[in-house]
């Protein structure tokens, strides 16, 4: 079966997570931007412009700091993520979970929330797991995310985030062989 | 003003409960539905705050009608007075629908129903009962029309059918997807059943397409829920066809086509296969014999090689043997052919979001 379509690097990655965002922005600018001209409603379009830029903004901070944290473990460990994975593939945006992909000494779990990347050789603990309510804490439909936080090599912590499905941590943890020092609800 | 209509709905859905809400809807008219005629004894909460809303439609609609005639004299000031009059609509939209956000949070801030059951579960069961009585609404309308002379008119009544069995596929594939609803014996029963019926009513609008001479419709590209092996065998016996009487100039193109074949029916196949598994039929068709059959074709695809030389078809072989390693399908005397692509330890799992 090809059920596993995209092949895994690092621009994938982040782009898997950031592709919703896309399309669903890029129609509300459309549409409100046409609106907006036609009844010169607001006067000053840049304004809007400029408020979509900040959760654009957003979106690419998110994904620079997964990309920098894989650039980090790449310098350190002399290696090349796309080429170490090079041949194995995953499914797109569509899939919903959270997605475990491992091969060699890396790890990812990829899900809408974010995506974690480790090399095995890069970490020597896991610090904290946490879980954390992003909203609906009042009623409705509540989300989670949780957040793994890796003591590394050089003396530092890396921080990730990923969906809520504690199997998965509790499966990538097993993986390293560690047992996490914290755990936070 | 949308919004506010979609707001009332909403508002009489949650006082009376979702299928009560859609059985007292669908015996009224379109004018009562437009207007909400007839609602609010329904209504015994929040009766002021539904009055609002009714109210305030029907002053926006005025509104929409005055504004084009205003703004014929001077657009500049009717646009000031008119976002105003928007915004403090809204702001009373806002106050209206509190009233009922409040009784939510009564109910322990789960989106439960008026009779105890979860508002989206119950939802998506009320939208599947519409979509099978709009099939059956549908069938009648093909009755009617089965006689006349038009062309036109018979493939538009069953074009209508073919998106009312949409829809009901839809239906099942959501309302089916819930673990509430699996755990209940009866309602695995019930989607059994309801696939059958939709299997047997994709069957008859093809039949009926056949008939009006489009045979090009099929039941296995229509649906995401069933598994057909047979159209996949016919035309690949077109494809052979095809291939043995091309000029030798055009065979290459002729053995891509054959090849694609067998590389969509697998992807269609894991499409399938994931559909079924969301709505907990796991075992619904064996995977391991539309493997076989796509692996039998990839033979004779490498056996033409031989004769027909084509610059990528093998590569292509080796990554969907890659792939289907990936998933567990392929046999084991089949994993020396390609060992580059085939990564022995890579594991790949999806895991379920928990349930909080």
């Amino acid at each position: 079966m090809t059920g596993l379509t995209k092949r895994v690097s690092k621009k994938n990655v982040v782009k898997r997570q950031s592709r919703g965002y896309f399309w669903a922005l890029t129609a509300i600018i459309a549409v409100m931007s046409v609106a907006a001209n036609l009844h010169n409603m607001f006067g000053h379009i840049e304004l809007f412009l400029i408020l979509m830029a900040f959760v654009w903004l957003a979106v690419r901070i998110r994904n620079q700091k997964v990309l920098h944290n894989i650039r980090k473990q790449e310098k350190y460990l002399f290696t090349s993520m796309d080429e170490d994975m090079a041949g194995i593939r995953m499914q797109g945006f569509f899939s919903t979970g959270v997605e475990a992909v491992c091969y060699g000494d890396w790890y990812l779990l990829l899900s809408y929330y974010g995506a974690v990347a480790v090399n095995r050789r890069y970490i020597t603990g896991v610090k904290k797991l946490e879980r954390i309510c992003r909203s609906g804490r009042y009623g409705g439909n509540a989300t989670y995310t949780i957040r793994i936080t890796f003591q590394t090599v050089v003396q530092e912590t890396m921080t990730f985030t990923t969906g809520n499905a504690s199997q998965a941590v509790e499966d990538l943890c097993s993986w390293l062989g560690m047992e996490p020092e914290e755990r936070k609800e | 003003m949308a919004l506010c209509w979609w707001a009332q709905n909403e508002a009489f859905r949650y006082e009376v409960g979702v299928a009560k809400a859609a059985q007292l809807q669908r015996e009224r008219n379109w004018l009562q539905k437009f207007f909400h005629i007839g609602y609010s004894q329904y209504i015994h909460n929040h009766p002021v705050a539904f009055f609002v809303l009714k109210s305030k439609f029907v002053i926006m609609l005025l509104m929409l009608i005055v504004y084009p005639l205003a703004g014929l004299r001077s657009l500049e000031v009717t646009t000031n007075v008119y976002v105003v009059a928007m915004m403090v609509s809204m702001m009373v939209d806002l106050l209206a629908t509190l009233c009922f956000a409040a009784e939510l949070k009564q109910r322990g801030g789960l989106d439960l129903d008026a009779s105890g059951e979860y508002m989206t579960i119950a939802a998506d069961r009320v939208r599947l009962e519409l979509a099978w009585h709009n099939y059956q609404e549908e069938k009648k309308l093909w009755d009617n029309v089965k006689g006349s002379t038009e062309q036109r008119k018979r493939l538009k009544a069953i074009r209508q059918m073919e998106t009312a069995c949409w829809f009901v596929e839809k239906g099942i594939r959501d309302y089916y997807s819930y673990v509430d609803v699996l755990e209940v014996e009866e309602k695995r029963q019930q989607r059994e059943i309801d696939i059958c019926k939709l299997h047997e009513s994709y069957c008859e609008i093809q039949t009926l397409f056949c008939a009006e001479g489009r045979t090009d419709y099929d039941v296995f590209e229509a649906s995401r829920l069933l598994y057909a092996m047979e159209p996949f065998q016919k035309r690949c016996g077109l494809c052979r066809q095809r291939l043995e009487q091309a000029p030798p100039q055009k065979k290459a193109a002729r053995l891509e086509e054959l090849f694609n074949e067998a590389a969509f029916f697998c992807d269609g196949i894991a499409d399938r296969y994931v559909a079924n598994q969301k709505i907990g039929r796991e075992d619904c068709f064996d995977c391991k014999e539309a493997a076989a059959a796509v692996l039998a074709v990839y033979d004779e695809v490498e056996e033409w090689m031989k004769t027909v030389p084509h610059p990528k078809l093998g590569m292509y072989i080796a990554h969907n043997y890659g792939a289907m390693y990936g998933n567990g399908l392929l046999p084991e005397e089949r994993e020396k052919r390609f060992p580059d692509y085939m990564p022995k330890d890579a594991i790949h799992i999806i895991y379920k979001y928990d349930c909080m």
